[in-house]
């Protein structure tokens, strides 16, 4: 079951949910599972990874996914939304996109062939990759950089996670959320928010 | 085992801390401001690592970066990890804390500084209040047994005290900080003349707020 809150109605999550939830840090995203209440979007995935088989098997994998999960984290909240909250955007927008080529190059060489991140065996550590990717994708293809999304490790990889049977039927569909959501909190909150490109774009 | 970073507490430290606590053979690679030219000009790119980064780690032939990576496979190895029942307790803290030094970051970072530590101080009396109340009587932050993630918690409100002190004068947190405190192979370290806690700051040199040395006594 998925709850949203409304950003324009905000109110009820400040209001009435936050701190009545139950949550030990109250925050969103949050995950409610019988017993188990969830806050942090890093544990909520590993939770998920372990529940639904999901979860790397060997210790040697286990290290080597948490080192990408933390390595996607970096370039999620240190660098992309770091500087799409921060009043010099513009500014530190060129920077970024100087340095993201290396950054995108290591992901693909991490990946290889895949299938999965990790291998054989889809693993949570895809779904938080995927998503980074495809908010890195709309930055670059929003600042004229398609170049940045030429490596076929990657392009292919992104293609593969698109064509799973469930996340085919959803992306494809109308309600699909990355056609309505922009990436980041509307602007002026944020100063880059992603709205996702038309067609044509 | 060899951990690289910068002279400087930062992220690396809880690492630091937990492995003087567990006693392993481990060689602490200090990188001064003069080795920033053979860091990025040399090691960085050449030492075979999948996301060349600071901290790392090399085990045998493990090549790990990223600091809760590195942690979290420490954690295993040393037997500070926690059991089944507690794991998704203890990675909800851990992104707690990683949250809130990420959010300490943001702003000793910023040239704005001054006029934004008053806001993030201001909410750490909600924030800690949740540390406090996770904790509890602990006696660590999961309960009866040390995990990596006490070593993270510990050092990050250590740096949130040294920002504001009159947050950590008394309860749940401070008793909390003492016990870690005084767990003997970490007493010995913090008690030695040679403790970087006296020459380090908790950030770069280089931040608006650097967290000097004399501001954590």
């Amino acid at each position: 079951k998925e709850v949203t809150y409304s950003l324009a109605k905000n109110e009820e999550w400040f209001g009435e949910k936050k701190y009545n939830l139950g949550l030990d840090f109250p925050n969103l995203p949050y995950l409610i599972d019988g017993d188990v209440k969830l806050t942090q979007f890093t544990a909520i995935m590993r939770y998920l990874g372990r529940k639904l088989d999901m979860y790397p098997k060997t210790e040697k994998d286990l290290a080597r996914c948490e080192m990408l999960e933390q390595n996607i984290y970096d370039l999620k909240t240190l660098r992309l939304a770091w500087i799409a909250y921060n009043e010099k955007f513009e500014e530190r927008k060129d920077k970024l996109l100087e340095t993201l080529p290396v950054r995108l190059a290591e992901v693909a060489e991490y990946i290889g062939e895949g299938p999965y991140a990790m291998g054989d065996k889809i693993t949570y550590v895809d779904f938080i990759t995927y998503e980074l990717l495809d908010h890195v994708k709309l930055f670059s293809l929003s600042f004229s950089r398609p170049d940045h999304f030429s490596d076929p490790r990657i392009t292919e990889y992104m293609k593969r996670i698109e064509n799973l049977p469930n996340l085919k039927e959803w992306f494809e569909s109308a309600d699909c959320n990355a056609k309505r959501y922009t990436v980041h909190a509307p602007e002026p909150i944020s100063k880059w928010e992603g709205k996702p490109l038309t067609a044509a774009e | 085992m060899e951990l690289c970073y910068w002279a400087l507490r930062g992220l690396a430290e809880p690492i630091r801390l937990m492995l003087k606590h567990s006693g392993e053979e481990w060689k602490d690679n200090v990188l001064t401001m003069n080795d920033a030219p053979k860091w990025f000009g040399e090691m960085k790119y050449n030492m075979g690592f999948d996301f060349p980064n600071l901290p790392f780690l090399i085990d045998g032939d493990l090549k790990i970066t990223q600091t809760l990576a590195i942690a979290r496979y420490l954690g295993r190895k040393l037997n500070m990890y926690p059991q089944e029942k507690d794991i998704t307790r203890c990675e909800m803290l851990e992104q707690n804390m990683m949250d809130l030094r990420t959010g300490l970051s943001r702003i000793a970072y910023n040239p704005n500084f001054e006029n934004m530590k008053g806001a993030f101080i201001e909410k750490l009396d909600v924030r800690l209040g949740e540390v406090a109340k996770f904790i509890g009587d602990g006696p660590y932050a999961l309960g009866d047994k040390i995990t990596y993630v006490d070593f993270l918690t510990y050092e990050f409100l250590d740096h949130l005290k040294a920002l504001s002190p009159d947050h950590f004068k008394e309860g749940p947190i401070v008793e909390y900080m003492k016990r870690i405190q005084a767990l003997p192979n970490l007493k010995k370290w913090f008690d030695s003349d040679d403790c970087t806690n006296k020459t380090y700051t908790i950030n770069s040199p280089m931040a608006t707020w650097p967290g000097l040395p004399n501001a954590t006594q």
